[in-house]
C-alpha cells in the first residue's frame, strides 16, 4: 500500500520541480508569469485609456533582452507604468506558448499586442481573434503572412540585410573566390531571406558559394561544420555567418586554420564574441540589427494608435507599405567605436568596451 | 527487458567482438569511400582532427548511454546536461555564483563533474527506489537542465578571454591528436575494462539480460543501476566542460538533440535497446561513423537538406541489418 503513495509523491515532486524550473526560464517577464487576473482599471493617459501594451518575443536570447530594453524605455518615455507595458518571451521558440500568451491578454483586454511570430501562419488565427476583439495588432522582427490583420511590421528586412552582408563581402573580395555560408536553419524565413539577399548581392561578382551549412541552431555543430568546410576548401576566400553564433564559429575555425585576414568574414548581430572577433581582426564586418528600436517603436506605435488614431499614428511613424524598416548597422573595425558611443547614448548595457584597443591594428 | 539470460559469459564476449567487427568494417568502408572522393583533403591532419573532435563529443555521451541501455534504461537528459554543465563551468570560473566570487579552473571543473554525477545519482534514485520509468525522469531533467541553462545565462553566452588556459582542453592537441579525443580514449578504456574484466561489468550485463534473475542470484541491482546513471551524468558533464572550452564560451545553445545522436551512435554500434547487449568500442565506432559521414558530406558539398536524409537512412539500415542478423542466429 505504501508504493502508490510514494509514486504519487514522486510525481508531484517532479511536476513541481519542472514547473519551478520552467517558470523562471521566462525571466524577461516577471509580470507575465504573475498572470494578473484582476481587470486593470485603465488609468487615463491624455484622456485616452491605455490598459496594457504587450510585446511578445521569440526566445530567451541577448537579442530579445535588447528588444525588452527598448520596450521598457518606450513605456517610460510615454509615461506608462510598469504593469502597462509587458514584455514576454518563451524560453525557446515555442509557437504554442505564444498563442497561449496572446489568448491570455485577449481575455484581459489589452490595448495592443506586438508579436514576433515564431510561425506566422500558426499565429494568424489568434492575431485575427485579437483584432476582432478591438486590440491593435502589430508584428515585429518577423513579418506576418500576406493579408494579415497585423497592420504594421516593424523590423529589419532580412532580405535587404542579407544583401548588405553580400555587398560588404563583395567589397572585401574584389577578386572573388569561394565563400562558405553557415546558418541555423534550412527552413526558418529569416535564415532563408538573409541567404537569398546575400546570394543576390554577390551575383555576377566572381564569388562562388558552397552549399549553406545547417547546424540546426547548435553552436558546437556550427564550429564543427566550419572546421570541415575550411579543411575541405583550402582556397576559401570568405565566409558569411547567418545567425548570431555562426560568426564566432567561423572565427574560431579561421583562427585554428591560421587564416586570419586571409578568409574574410562577415557575420550577423553584435554579441560580445562577435565584437571580440572584430577587435581581433578575424571578423571584418558584422551586420547589426537595431532590435532595441524594434521594441521601442512597437510600443510607441500602439500608444499612438490608441491615443491619436490609427491613420495619424501610421503617418507620424513613417509607415511605408505597412513596414517600419528599423535598418541595420554595418560594424567594422573602423566604425566600432562609433557604434559603442551610439549604444551608450541609448543606455544599452554592453558587455564589452574598446578601451585600449586600436582600430588601426586591423589594417 | 530481454527474457533470454546471457548466463554464458564466454559466448557473450565472442558475440560482442563479432558485432564490433561489422561496425568496424562499415566504418572503414565509409572512410575509404570519402578518401577516394577527395584524397587530397580527407586525410589531412586538420581534417582528421575535425572528425576526432566530433567523435570525442558524441562518443563521450555514448559511453554513458551504452551503460544505461545495457541495463534496459535510457537517458534523455545528456544533451541538456551538456548545455547546463558548460554554462556552469563558465559561470563558476568567470562570473561567480550566488555572491561567491569566480573560482579557479580545477575547482570549477571538479564541482561541475560532481554536479553532473549528482544528476545521474538523482536519476538512479528515481529509477531504482521510486520505480519511475527512466524515460520519464530523464525527460524531466532534460527540461530542467535546458531551463536552468537559459535562466543562468538569460541567453547571453559567457565568453572566455582568448588567452584563458581553460581553452586548451577543447582547442588544444597533443602530437596532432585533439586533447578531447585523448580524454575520450582514457574514459572509454576505463569503462571498457570495468565492463569486460570486472565483476561490476558482468553484473551490468546480467541486470540488463534479466534483472529478476540477477537479483535472485545475489546481485545488488539498484547499486548497479546507480553506477550506470552516475557514469552517464559524469560523462555529460565532461562533454559540457569540453564543449565550453572548445567554443570558448558557456552557452545554452548547445546540446539540442545530442542525446539522440548518442543513442544513435550506440545503436549503430550494436547496442540493443532491449538491454543486455552493447559495447563501448561499438558505440564509439558508431559515433565515428556518424562523425565521418557528417564531415564527408561537407567535403563533398552535399546540400544540408539531403544530409539528414542520408544520416537517417544509415540509422535505419544499421538497425534493420542488426535485427536480420539476430533473426538468422
Amino acid at each position: 500500500m505504501k508504493r502508490p503513495i510514494f509514486i504519487l509523491f514522486a510525481l508531484l515532486t517532479i511536476a513541481s520541480v519542472i514547473l519551478t524550473a520552467c517558470a523562471p526560464a521566462a525571466p524577461a517577464s516577471p509580470e507575465a508569469t504573475e498572470a494578473p487576473v484582476e481587470v486593470t482599471e485603465a488609468p487615463s493617459t491624455g484622456g485616452v485609456e491605455i490598459s496594457k501594451i504587450i510585446v511578445i518575443g521569440k526566445s530567451v536570447h541577448p537579442y530579445w533582452s535588447n528588444v525588452e530594453l527598448g520596450v521598457k524605455a518606450a513605456g517610460k518615455a510615454l509615461g506608462l507604468s510598469e504593469d502597462q507595458v509587458i514584455f514576454f518571451v518563451p524560453p525557446k521558440e515555442d509557437v504554442n506558448a505564444q498563442i497561449q500568451t496572446m489568448e491570455t491578454y485577449i481575455a484581459q483586454g489589452a490595448t495592443g499586442i506586438a508579436i514576433a511570430p515564431s510561425d506566422p501562419n500558426a499565429l494568424e488565427p489568434v492575431m485575427k481573434k485579437a483584432a476582432e476583439a478591438g486590440i491593435f495588432v502589430t508584428t515585429l522582427d518577423t513579418p506576418p503572412v500576406e493579408g494579415s490583420v497585423s497592420k504594421v511590421y516593424i523590423g529589419t528586412d532580412n532580405y535587404s540585410a542579407g544583401m548588405m552582408a553580400g555587398e560588404t563581402l563583395k567589397g572585401l573580395l574584389p577578386n572573388g573566390g569561394v565563400v562558405g555560408i553557415g546558418r541555423g536553419s534550412d527552413t526558418a524565413l529569416n535564415a532563408l531571406q538573409r541567404t537569398d539577399g546575400f546570394l543576390k548581392a554577390i551575383e555576377g561578382s566572381g564569388i562562388t558559394t558552397l552549399e549553406p551549412l545547417n547546424d540546426k541552431e547548435d553552436s558546437a555543430t556550427a564550429l564543427q561544420l566550419a572546421n570541415s568546410a575550411i579543411s575541405a576548401n583550402p582556397d576559401m576566400a570568405g565566409a558569411f555567418g547567418v545567425y548570431a553564433y555562426n560568426g564566432p564559429a567561423w572565427a574560431t575555425a579561421i583562427k585554428e586554420a591560421g587564416k586570419v585576414g586571409i578568409i574574410k568574414l562577415v557575420s550577423f548581430d553584435a554579441t560580445t564574441d562577435i565584437i571580440n572577433g572584430i577587435k581581433e581582426c578575424v571578423i571584418q564586418a558584422t551586420i547589426a540589427q537595431r532590435e532595441y528600436d524594434m521594441g521601442y517603436k512597437s510600443v510607441e506605435l500602439i500608444y499612438k494608435m490608441a491615443t491619436e488614431g490609427v491613420e495619424k499614428a501610421m503617418a507620424d511613424m513613417g509607415v511605408k507599405d505597412g513596414v517600419i524598416d528599423t535598418g541595420v548597422d554595418v560594424i567594422t573595425a573602423a566604425t566600432l567605436k562609433d557604434y559603442e558611443a551610439a549604444a551608450k547614448a541609448k543606455n544599452i548595457p554592453l558587455d564589452w568596451n574598446t578601451e585600449g584597443w586600436d582600430p588601426s591594428a586591423c589594417k | 527487458m530481454a527474457v533470454e539470460s546471457k548466463s554464458n559469459q564466454k559466448s557473450r564476449k565472442s558475440f560482442a567482438q563479432f558485432r564490433e567487427l561489422n561496425v568496424l568494417v562499415a566504418f572503414l568502408l565509409l572512410f575509404v569511400f570519402f578518401y577516394s572522393q577527395s584524397p587530397q583533403v580527407f586525410l589531412k591532419p586538420a581534417n582528421l582532427a575535425v572528425i576526432m573532435r566530433f567523435i570525442a563529443c558524441f562518443g563521450m555521451l555514448s559511453i554513458g548511454e551504452v551503460l544505461i541501455i545495457i541495463t534496459g534504461g535510457i537517458d534523455l537528459s545528456v544533451g541538456s546536461l551538456t548545455a547546463l554543465t558548460g554554462v556552469l563551468v563558465a559561470t563558476l570560473m568567470l562570473k561567480g555564483f550566488a555572491g561567491i566570487p569566480p573560482i579557479g579552473m580545477i575547482p570549477a571543473i571538479i564541482i561541475v563533474l560532481c554536479i553532473g554525477t549528482l544528476f545521474g545519482l538523482w536519476h538512479g534514485f528515481f529509477v531504482t527506489k521510486m520505480r519511475i520509468p527512466p524515460f520519464i525522469i530523464t525527460l524531466g531533467t532534460w527540461l530542467i537542465a535546458k531551463g536552468l541553462a537559459a535562466l543562468i545565462t538569460r541567453g547571453y553566452p559567457i565568453v572566455y578571454p582568448s588567452e584563458s588556459p581553460f581553452l586548451v582542453l577543447g582547442q588544444g592537441s597533443f602530437l596532432g591528436i585533439p586533447i578531447s579525443f585523448i580524454i575520450l580514449v582514457i574514459f572509454a578504456s576505463i569503462v571498457s575494462i570495468i565492463l569486460n574484466r570486472m565483476r561490476l561489468g558482468y553484473r551490468i550485463y546480467a541486470v540488463g539480460g534479466n534483472a529478476e534473475a540477477s537479483r535472485l542470484s545475489g546481485v545488488n541491482v539498484d547499486r548497479v543501476k546507480f553506477f550506470c546513471y552516475a557514469t552517464s551524468g559524469f560523462m555529460a558533464a565532461t562533454t559540457g566542460i569540453l564543449l565550453a572550452s572548445r567554443l570558448g564560451q558557456g552557452t545554452p545553445t548547445v546540446g539540442s538533440a545530442y542525446e539522440l545522436w548518442a543513442i544513435a551512435g550506440a545503436v549503430i554500434g550494436g547496442t540493443s535497446l532491449l538491454g543486455g547487449e552493447g559495447t563501448i568500442l561499438g558505440a564509439i565506432l558508431g559515433a565515428a561513423i556518424v562523425g565521418t559521414m557528417q564531415n564527408g558530406m561537407v567535403l563533398l558539398n552535399v546540400s544540408s537538406y539531403l544530409q539528414d536524409v542520408v544520416l537517417g537512412a544509415v540509422l535505419v539500415i544499421a538497425v534493420v541489418y542488426d535485427t536480420l542478423r539476430r533473426l538468422r542466429k
